[in-house]
């Protein structure tokens, strides 16, 4: 049987399959669609219709133009009515051939902008932060308490992936390693509908192997994952995040003490995800109580900038004046005009015909045409929606277990097999650096051993030799 | 038996934490005295074959250290070890003035009392300097007695509140303590430090919350081809191999240098040699820089050092270097031009030396070759910047080289260089550029191509090949929390703020995209809104607006 591919999560195929499930489909900036590509359908956008055939064997990233040949029936409908009444001549919009979009490998943020909201998300700002400060690498056992719409768990799976367990990512030749520890989210959820959902995308998207679902009330019965016959495998974690309304009353069952869901021989990271200042402090207390230390509490706050060329419009446009300069010419002139309405009421009592000269500006139709993007000048201001407060995030540090005989058994140990016995050197300020080891060089390695080997055998003449024969060598370096 | 587990291992750099907030590197070497200042002197194999994150009191007289159970801790953080009944009711009464009792009264217990009777004067401590630079040298028990004694000659010290005490407390705990706490150097920790006690400008002011965007942005993810443009000197570089997972090396210690045994008579296909191991083809960086040798210095304090990489590290074969000329002119490098080829008859004439330089230079050439067309065919899954030269010139070089739905992730200090990229990518130039090329296609075929491309005093990147063109704002926020006392932290570190740009590699459709209506007029505009709409799919926020 062939092994299932690599969820495109994990790594860029070379083309759209279904197999690759989903796609994302990039409609415009902040508008995306996960779509699973199957040969039978199409895509129907506003920005036309895209036949998932058109789309299949392409290369992720492409940018597919809307097909003109498959009119959505929607459409066809329209335009028998637009034919029949003939009345519009203003169709509904949707151009079939105007329009296009790119279609893309899904990426965790990608996923976590198209996902289906099941609860509050945590998004990108945050997951990423959290997952460097809980130094999440290739290899990490990581605890998701409260997976919610699964946006945290396809970040840290990335995070954490280091290959999977029957070595469906290695290449042609590769060998697999086997004394390393494949990377696992172990992902709790109390909701069983939501852990049932977050469950069929797992598989959907190939992570089934790497992220664990657990349907559980972590609070109540702790993180221990049961497996067959009311056995239960622990996690063996060292990185925990917990996204809970109460993370105080999950805290009690990451203990050290048997049977613990901790890898025991690590220290543990943990981060906890609470909105309110109540819910930290009483997290913060029960960690001092339970032995964490480190506890550092941060808030993150993220805007997305947005970047615009900026064209002053003038009077010339219909807007106001662009300088000082513009304003006293329009004021002068709008003097100018006053003296002349003076002069023409005088002269329209008079019988004559009067001429309005303009006030230095001419109006234009205020279309403006763009020829190389470089007019105006370059002006960010913040996205119009802001989140100005997700979540407080705590984080802390359990230390491993070390007990007076641990701590004796390694001072004999370093006593015995670390320590050469000299006498101690102090390291100071200036050896505050390492600089790389020094190393003996080939040419001195060489150098030394003829010498020892001339000394080992006697004689003047052998030092003589050893000379002669370094200076052939500097010669020929 | 060596005790088993994660533990502090020799020749490893680890991060002490001191009591005054410093932070120190410290390469543990087996049979030093670590030298930490007014803190003191340890051992330093006390520390190793220890577990990371415990807390350590320095003994006097340099004769070991004391693990200090998290309990003590605790206590000494939230009470500084004193006046713990006060303490224990801070929380509900810190705010609770009582105005209602009367003068002379006794205040109520669990009352809390203010500073307003409080005055301060220096000759309420009653030890005088001299006499506390003698207890310094003379008070034991790792700096607690100095502190009790500061305490107990107090004289103003019952006219402190619960929280003033706590706080003289720490204060004195925090310059006589002689105690620390021991952490991993991983990378987020290395920043946290570069960014206390170095010159922030030579790593561009990159902080932790950057380069843990820059890694979710960038879709990093072990197995991946990640170009690296990092002239921050390293720190970059070693996020991503943190993530990447080779960034600690399993078995530090002195570094071995390759051996190369360059006495073989036979020919180079002969096994009798060392190889040195076979660079890797998935989860690699590749660096490109702009000075003949890399600057990696940070990564010394991962064991590996650039000028002689250790054969054992993982990084010497997941971590490829090359200049930009080796980039982008491969012909004008003389070095990679092949060494001059010699038959074998020639080369069993030669002398053992030349022989052996011959080898090393054909070595050399093979790597380098290999690393130059490695990079020059591209597909990379992302490219990662962060430098202190122009960026548009960079990502005209780089973009093409990442791959269809790979990630271009930029860290710019300052938001005008932020938005200068975002500008380059905007759609105003995408629909200028796309013409300029349909233009040139139909009045001379390929003349205009060439020229473009190679040459280098013209920046512009190409616009079409950047989706969704974004800078991120990021800023962190650290909080104190303490039992009734929350609150912002009052001072942290200034400068460069920093920004993320971030944007996605697609592939456009050859020819020209009908994008009509996309400058239709104002009023058709509102009348067919959603038609509008359709026409300009991507990057509206980059789409010139007139201010009114």
């Amino acid at each position: 049987m062939a092994t299932p591919a690599v969820s495109p999560f994990l790594a860029i195929p070379s083309e759209l399959s279904s197999e690759a499930k989903p796609a994302i489909i990039h409609l415009k900036r902040d508008q995306h669609q996960a779509l699973v590509l199957k040969p039978e359908s199409t895509l129907q956008t506003r920005f036309g219709n895209f036949p998932h055939s058109s789309i299949l064997g392409l290369h992720p990233g492409s940018q597919v133009r809307a097909s003109a040949a498959v009119p959505s029936l929607k459409e066809q409908r329209k335009r028998k009515r637009a034919s029949n009444s003939n009345t519009t001549t203003e169709t509904e919009g949707i151009q079939t051939a105007a329009g296009f979009l790119h279609v893309l490998n899904p990426t965790a943020e990608l996923w976590t902008a198209s996902l289906p909201h099941r609860t509050q998300v945590v998004y990108t700002p945050d997951s990423s932060y959290i997952l460097h400060r809980l130094g999440a690498g290739p290899g990490t056992q990581i605890i998701e308490a409260g997976a919610g719409s699964g946006s945290f768990t396809h970040a840290s799976v990335r995070a954490v992936y280091n290959g999977y367990e029957d070595g469906r990512e290695l290449g042609e030749g590769e060998v697999k390693v086997e004394d390393n520890k494949k990377g696992k989210v172990w992902s709790f959820e109390f909701h069983e509908e939501r852990a049932g959902k977050l469950r069929e995308e797992i598989s959907e998207h190939g992570l089934e192997t790497l992220v664990q679902i657990t349907h559980k009330d972590v609070c109540a019965e702790g993180f221990m994952v049961p497996s067959e016959e009311g056995a239960t495998t622990s996690p063996r974690a060292n990185a925990i995040f917990l996204d809970l309304p109460a993370p105080w009353l999950a805290l009690p069952h990451l203990t050290r003490q048997e049977p613990s869901p901790l890898d025991q021989e690590k220290e543990i990271r943990l981060c906890t995800f609470s909105p309110c200042i109540e819910q930290v402090t009483r997290t913060c207390n029960k960690m001092r109580e339970l032995g964490w230390v480190d506890i550092q509490m941060v808030e993150v706050q993220h805007q997305n900038m947005e970047v615009r060329r900026q064209l002053q419009r003038g009077y010339d446009e219909g807007a106001g004046p662009r300088s000082i300069a513009e304003a006293l010419t329009r004021l002068k002139g709008v003097n100018d005009l006053r003296d002349q309405r003076k002069d023409a009421q005088i002269a329209q009592a008079h019988g004559e015909q009067a001429s309005f000269a303009g006030l230095g500006f001419k109006k234009s139709n205020g279309r403006r045409k763009q020829e190389t993007g470089e007019e105006g000048r370059i002006v960010s201001r913040m996205e119009p929606e802001l989140k100005t407060h997700t979540s407080f995030l705590t984080f802390a540090t359990l230390p491993r277990v070390w007990t007076e005989e641990q701590e004796k058994e390694a001072a004999e140990f370093v006593k015995e097999h670390v320590s050469k016995g000299v006498e101690p050197r102090v390291v100071g300020e200036k050896e505050k650096r390492w600089k790389g080891d020094e190393q003996e060089s080939k040419r001195q390695r060489k150098k030394r051993e003829r010498a020892e080997q001339k000394a080992a055998e006697g004689g003047e003449q052998a030092e003589g030799e050893v000379k002669e024969e370094a200076e052939n060598m500097e010669i020929d370096g | 038996m060596a005790p088993s587990g994660d533990r502090i291992l020799p020749y490893t750099h680890v991060l002490l934490r001191l009591p005054s907030g410093v932070l120190k590197i410290i390469r543990i070497l087996p049979d030093t005295s670590v030298y930490l200042g007014k803190f003191g002197t340890f051992p330093s194999n006390a520390l190793l074959h220890r577990p990371y994150n415990l807390t350590f009191d320095i003994l006097d007289n340099n004769e070991g250290l004391r693990v200090v159970p998290a309990e003590e801790l605790t206590r000494d953080i939230l009470g500084g070890g004193f006046g713990e009944a006060e303490q224990g009711n801070a929380d509900e009464t810190h705010y609770d003035l009582s105005y209602n009792t009367t003068e002379g009264e006794a205040p109520k217990e669990g009352v809390m009392r203010t500073n307003r009777n409080t005055v301060d004067n220096a000759a309420s401590q009653t030890l005088t300097w001299e006499q506390i630079e003698e207890l310094k040298k003379t008070a034991g028990n790792s700096g607690k007695d100095i502190i009790q004694k500061l305490l107990s000659s107090h004289v103003a010290i019952d006219q402190k509140t619960a929280f003033s005490l706590q706080k003289y407390t720490l204060r004195k705990a925090s310059k006589f303590m002689k105690r620390f706490s021991v952490h991993r150097l991983s990378v987020s920790a290395l920043t946290d430090y570069l960014h206390d006690s170095k010159e922030p400008f030579k790593f561009l002011e990159i902080r932790n919350h950057h380069l843990g965007l820059m890694m979710s942005l960038g879709n990093i993810v072990h197995g991946g081809r990640y170009l690296v443009v990092d002239e921050t000197g390293g720190l970059l570089v070693a996020a991503l191999a943190e993530r990447l997972g080779v960034l600690n090396s399993t078995t530090p210690g002195p570094a071995t240098a390759p051996v190369e045994d360059d006495e073989t008579t036979e020919g180079p296909d002969s096994k009798k040699r060392k190889l040195d191991p076979a660079p890797a083809t998935r989860n690699t960086i590749t660096l490109i820089h702009a000075n003949e040798q890399p600057n990696l210095s940070l990564l010394t304090h991962f064991n590996y050092d650039a000028n002689t990489p250790p054969v054992t590290h993982p990084l010497y074969t997941h971590l490829k270097t090359l200049t930009w000329l080796q980039l982008l002119a491969p012909d004008e490098d003389t070095t990679m031009l092949p060494p001059d080829p010699h038959t074998p008859e020639e080369l069993a004439a030669l002398k053992p030396g030349k022989r052996s330089a011959y080898y090393r230079k054909l070595r050399r050439w093979q790597k380098v070759s290999a690393t130059v067309a490695d990079a020059r065919n591209g597909g990379y899954d992302a490219v990662l910047v962060a430098a202190h030269m122009s960026v548009p010139g960079i990502l005209k070089a780089v973009v093409p080289l990442v791959k269809g739905s790979g990630q271009i992730v930029v860290y710019s200090p300052s938001l005008e260089q932020a938005t200068e990229l975002a500008d380059l990518y905007s759609s105003a130039r995408r629909t200028a550029w796309i013409q300029r090329k349909e233009a040139a296609k139909n009045e001379e075929k390929a003349e205009e191509q060439a020229p473009v491309e190679r040459d280098w005093d013209d920046e512009t990147p190409d616009p079409t090949l950047m989706l969704a063109p974004t800078v991120h704002r990021e800023t962190v926020r650290a909080y104190q929390v303490l039992p009734g006392r929350t609150h912002p932290v009052m001072t942290s570190k200034g400068g460069a703020e920093g920004y993320v740009f971030h944007g996605t590699r697609v592939l456009p459709v050859a020819g020209k995209v009908d994008a009509k209506g996309a400058f239709a007029s104002q009023k058709k505009k509102r009348r067919t809104e959603v038609s509008v709409d359709a026409m300009v799919p991507e990057s509206e926020a980059a789409t010139p607006v007139e201010s009114s």
